[in-house]
């Protein structure tokens, strides 16, 4: 899945496009998913919400439209692998005007999770996959 | 790279020279290209753009690719026959990976699973491919980029 939200100007529009293959096979493509971070914490460096915990849910249909496939994925216990700094080769002083005139501060995050539950329901076949790797 | 001790590795250099072949499929610049098979199955990735981060790598669609429409593009403007500019993402979303990544002197093997995503921002060229090795038991993977 991937989903990206454009800046004010352009109306801060959310585009979410999701599949599901199974056995190398597209069982089902949409542009109905959501992606919500259930749970943040403001980066200091960054001065954007760092992503904890976040829940996907695919929203789709089967090729034919006629059965409903939809997958749930939720993710929890986030361990911060990298943080990159999109603008490191610009100097210091233009990346803080860009930042203050047009709120342009481009980093990427790239986090693994600790704790994952995967739901993949087709029609009322029911297939559960869960991960929990969180220390007891 | 990610190395499951906990170092991580990043690389990121400019590209001098580029430029794209006549299909606009494959792509080069001085010590670095991106070149597509003539059966559209697999790309070859290599660099020498960074003396401490040398590529040389495969990668190979094993499903069939995914885009949503006629060109995988998301427009953006007022007049839908006349857009400001566009984004276009077309995935490989399973795919294997053959090769090495030489870090430091270090050679690595990067055989193993891959996915491959084109995203291209705008007027500004951008392929992006991700390497990932790790596989959810009972045949699920899933792949997530929020942006």
């Amino acid at each position: 899945m991937m989903e990206f939200t454009t800046p004010p100007s352009y109306g801060s529009q959310t585009v979410n496009v999701a599949n599901i293959y199974k056995n190398g096979q597209l069982v089902s493509g949409t542009t109905k998913g959501t992606v919500k971070h259930t749970k943040t914490v403001l980066d200091p460096v960054t001065g954007w919400e760092k992503p904890l915990a976040l829940t996907a849910n695919w929203n789709g249909k089967s090729l034919d439209g006629k059965v409903v496939v939809d997958g749930i994925l939720e993710v929890a216990d986030a361990k911060s692998i990298d943080l990159v700094d999109i603008m490191a080769e610009v100097p210091q002083i233009i990346k803080k005007f860009v930042a203050g005139a047009v709120g342009t501060r481009p980093f990427l995050y790239q986090v693994s999770f600790g704790w994952m539950r995967v739901d993949l329901v087709c029609a009322d076949i029911i297939t559960r996959l869960s991960t929990d790797s969180r220390p007891r | 790279m990610f190395f499951p001790d906990g170092r991580i590795h990043w690389s990121a250099r400019t590209l001098e020279n580029y430029g794209f072949d006549e299909r606009k499929r494959s792509f080069a610049a001085d010590d670095f290209s991106l070149i597509l098979s003539d059966d559209g199955t697999s790309y070859k990735i290599t660099s020498q753009l960074d003396p401490e981060t040398l590529v040389d790598v495969t990668i190979t669609r094993t499903v069939a690719g995914f885009k949503i429409g006629k060109d995988g593009k998301t427009n953006f403007g007022e007049d839908l026959k006349n857009p400001w500019g566009c984004i276009r993402h077309i995935f490989w979303p399973q795919a294997k990976s053959e090769g090495s990544i030489t870090v430091k002197g270090e050679k690595f093997a990067v055989d193993g699973i891959a996915i491959f995503i084109i995203a291209l921002q705008g007027m500004k060229p951008h392929h992006a491919g991700t390497l990932w090795d790790e596989r959810g038991s009972g045949g699920f993977e899933c792949v997530l980029m929020d942006e």
